[in-house]
């Protein structure tokens, strides 16, 4: 089935025309499918333009095994989620809503609610150049979900980790379905509505939360202090902050805060790669110890502590006065390697070799990682900024894809042959650097 | 979305009988917490003289708090109520377990070197202030823990709580001479346990 | 009224916490001018009131705040200290709800406890956090992140086990 999807990807839409002009007359050709990129941008839109309500069965690994939960959720445009958890019974009853500023979630067991930030602000982002850069994405074709056409996205990581198929409805550009793939335990998410349906205006009131009579409240909003730039936040932090620019497999900085709960004071830096988030969390050594749980791995020969829980890694390791706790979807390997670069300090050290061998000044490398270029497309672009004449941003941009070999041609003054020529002599060149570097 | 029902439902799992509580007793309850568990955990914490045990003493008061909700006048005082339950249960602990964990009345009460205590500052200025304060945090709580638990009470509501002798005399259901004479003798105690503190602080050692 | 040494010493204690009516109080004060034994007594007797009265208020520990505010519900298995002492398990909750309270009014907690606990509930806050923030990301599910959170809040707040913890 899935070799099906995968064929139909493309040839639909040429099917599609040559059906059309062949065909005499009768029936209205079906509309060609839009493109991939397309496709995601409706579904990226599609929570800004309608309101749904619909029941959501997800699963995946819970309290150490894979659990079904079954959730009514709605939604309001822009932002405004409600979730009410309906099964099993250790989550009947509970509730959130979030009204795109604040999310509480409420536990009736307990009569208690906890107020914390929103959990909503990803659904007014439009942005998919990151995660264009790190992922493959692949239209599937279409497939039937719960009675309604709808498109099929594959999003593959280009290094190890998860991946994840969406069922972008048709008619909304509503996600019906998601399933996330790990590559070493298969499936660990699925989600999907078995029933939905969409409005075009449901009341405010199902999303502003009114405190039930006598309920305790606690109010968890860990992070402050928002801080925009790494620099920043090492000096809001009051300890020496370790802040790498990008990690490995594309993870660049997109954001952290200082995190203050009771006296524990942590640093809290965000990496993205357009798709997955990876966490990392710092706080002075003293501050916090490892859990009692989880089991001993080893970090750049030191010793760590891993918490596998199933979907969630968590890998804990001390460095140079600082606890140090990364949190991710991504492989364990994956995990293990950003915190041995970090502990081996391999950034800096790259960086430095890549700056040498290229012949090019540090900071420039520096700026180049900080945008989130990987070390061999630095490398890349600055042996054909070299071999062409032509500044390193334009080398990036035409890298990039955002620059096409003619208007490259033109800026640089030669044929699209010559320079395709050249292009390919760079990116030999480039190879023979790459991230294959003396480091190991 | 009918959440939540005004009536919650208290199945205790394996309890012989399941309490029904309206929102509004519960929130009762919630508040009578609020106003004592502080104070009922901080004397039994000073009557018990480990975490373990205090916790204990106070969890099982305000479980019988619970269970006699409905019997709660709202806005009654409740201290009196309360310090007899913990008085109780702390007797009731100590006849339970073995001789051998009470310590002795001639116990030595061990003080730390004169040295520290002139280094004593202003308490929370610097770690090592801190660990020192703790130390002799720890060595006064030793010292209350060589009183009888009738002695203790009576320190306890008074120099800790800051109970007047009539408050304590109705919370213990005894005569106030008593109070006053059981307080007299608890602080020639301590005093004696206490000897090298309270001559250092007399001198001026300590602010 | 005049007091013999004896009867005076008696109510050194009474006089000090100001529990004795004015002709009393005339009475021990007169004294004390006198009596340099009951001088020093009286001081004696001033600090060390001093002394036990400065004891910080416990601070209750892990699990206590949850405990005591639902008292119907079971307590933790896995986590139970004593059976016994009142016939019953009692709780051993982590120290989250301490944690929680003192976000939730002041930062009552001392730096000591939050240490020793920090690292039992240390993976729920980060997960919750990192939950939060996936938010960010324009595909998750915020149905399964909702449960994440939601599940971590109930460990912040002393009721559950920590994520780790759980049976396999």
């Amino acid at each position: 089935m899935r070799g099906i999807r995968a064929a139909a990807a493309l040839a639909p839409a040429l099917v599609a025309a040559l059906v059309a002009a062949g065909a005499t007359l009768a029936a209205p050709a079906p509309p060609a499918p839009p493109s991939v990129d397309r496709v995601l941008q409706l579904a990226l839109d599609a929570p800004r333009v309608i309101d749904y309500e619909g029941t959501k069965i997800i699963t995946a690994p819970r309290n150490g095994r894979t659990e079904t939960v079954t959730a009514a959720e709605f939604h309001k445009r822009p932002n405004m989620t409600r979730l009410e958890y309906l099964s099993p019974e250790d989550v009947a009853g509970r509730l959130i809503v979030d009204d795109g500023a604040t999310s509480w979630h409420y536990e009736p067991r307990l009569n208690t609610a906890f107020e914390g930030p929103t959990m909503t602000t990803g659904l007014l982002r439009g942005d998919l150049s990151l995660l264009h850069r790190n992922y493959r994405v692949t239209g599937l074709g279409t497939e039937e979900v719960i009675g309604r056409q709808a498109y099929v996205v594959q999003l593959a990581p280009n290094g190890p980790g998860v991946s994840r198929e969406l069922w972008i409805d048709q008619a909304t550009g509503t996600v019906l379905r998601t399933e996330e793939r790990d590559p070493s335990r298969g499936v660990v998410l699925t989600t999907y509505f078995s029933r939905i349906s969409f409005s075009l205006n449901l009341p405010t009131a199902y999303f502003r939360f009114r405190l039930p009579a006598g309920a305790r409240v606690l109010h968890l909003f860990p992070t402050v202090d928002e801080a925009a730039t790494p620099e920043a936040l090492g000096r809001q932090a009051g300890f020496t902050v370790l802040v790498p620019p990008v990690l490995p497999e594309g993870y660049t900085f997109s954001g952290g805060g200082i995190s203050r709960f009771g006296s524990l004071t942590s640093v809290n830096l965000q990496y993205s790669d357009g798709d997955s988030l990876l966490s990392l969390f710092e706080a002075p050594a003293g501050s916090i110890g490892a859990p009692a749980f989880g089991q001993d791995v080893r970090v750049g020969g030191r010793p760590a502590r891993l918490v596998d829980l199933g979907y969630f890694r968590v890998l804990i390791w001390d460095q140079r006065g600082l606890h140090l706790t990364a949190v991710g979807t991504m492989p364990t390997e994956t995990l293990l390697a950003i915190a041995g670069q970090l502990l081996s300090g391999r950034e800096q050290a790259l960086a430095h070799s890549v700056s040498r061998q290229v012949a090019v000044d540090p900071g420039v490398v520096d700026r180049l990682r900080r945008e989130g270029l990987t070390f061999p497309e630095i490398t890349r672009a600055v042996v054909l900024s070299q071999r062409l004449g032509i500044d390193v941003p334009t080398a990036v941009r035409f890298l990039q894809g955002r620059l096409s070999t003619a208007q490259l041609a033109q800026r640089a003054g030669v044929t699209p042959a010559t320079l395709q020529r050249g292009v390919r002599e760079a990116l030999d060149q480039a190879s023979s650097v790459g991230p294959h570097l003396p480091a190991h | 979305m009918g959440r939540p029902a005004a009536v919650v439902s208290m199945a205790r799992p394996n309890a012989s009988q399941a309490v029904s509580y309206t929102t509004e007793e519960l929130a009762r309850y919630e508040a009578i917490v609020q106003r004592y568990a502080r104070h009922v955990y901080n004397v039994a914490y000073r009557m018990a003289g480990n975490e373990a045990d205090a916790r204990d003493l106070a969890q099982e008061t305000f479980l019988r708090v619970y269970r006699a909700l409905r019997r709660v006048e709202p806005d009654a005082p409740l201290e009196s109520w309360l310090y007899r339950i913990v008085s109780n249960l702390y007797i009731d602990l100590l006849r339970k377990r073995p001789r051998g964990r009470v310590e002795s009345l001639d116990a030595p009460v061990d003080t730390p070197r004169g040295e520290l205590l002139r280094e004593m500052p202003d308490p929370g200025s610097s770690p090592e202030a801190i660990i020192e304060r703790e130390q002799l945090d720890a060595t006064i709580q030793r010292a209350l823990g060589t009183l009888s638990p009738d002695l203790r009470m009576v320190v306890v509501l008074s120099d800790v709580e800051g109970y007047s002798y009539e408050e304590i005399a109705m919370f213990l259901r005894v005569p106030l001479g008593t109070v006053k004479s059981r307080l007299h003798r608890a602080r020639q105690i301590l005093q004696q346990r206490l000897g090298r503190y309270v001559e250092a602080r007399r001198r001026g050692w300590e602010p | 009224m005049r007091l013999n040494h004896h009867r005076a010493s008696q109510l050194l204690s009474a006089y000090l916490d100001r529990e004795l009516g004015p002709a009393e109080t005339a009475a021990v004060q007169a004294h004390l001018l006198d009596c340099a034994s009951c001088r020093a007594a009286y001081e004696g007797l001033r600090t060390t009131k001093e002394l036990v009265g400065q004891l910080p208020v416990a601070e209750p520990p892990a699990g206590f705040w949850a405990a005591v505010r639902a008292p119907w519900l079971p307590r933790r298995a896995g986590a139970a200290r004593i059976r016994g002492v009142f016939g019953r398990r009692v709780a051993w909750a982590s120290a989250a709800a301490v944690l929680a309270l003192a976000l939730a009014a002041t930062p009552l907690v001392k730096g000591t406890i939050d240490r020793l606990h920090a690292s039992e509930i240390g993976v729920d806050l980060y997960v919750r956090q990192h939950a939060q923030a996936m938010g960010a990301e324009p595909f998750t599910d915020r149905a399964y992140l909702g449960l994440t959170t939601g599940d971590a809040d109930l460990v912040l707040s002393g009721d559950a086990q920590p994520a780790g913890t759980a049976p396999r």
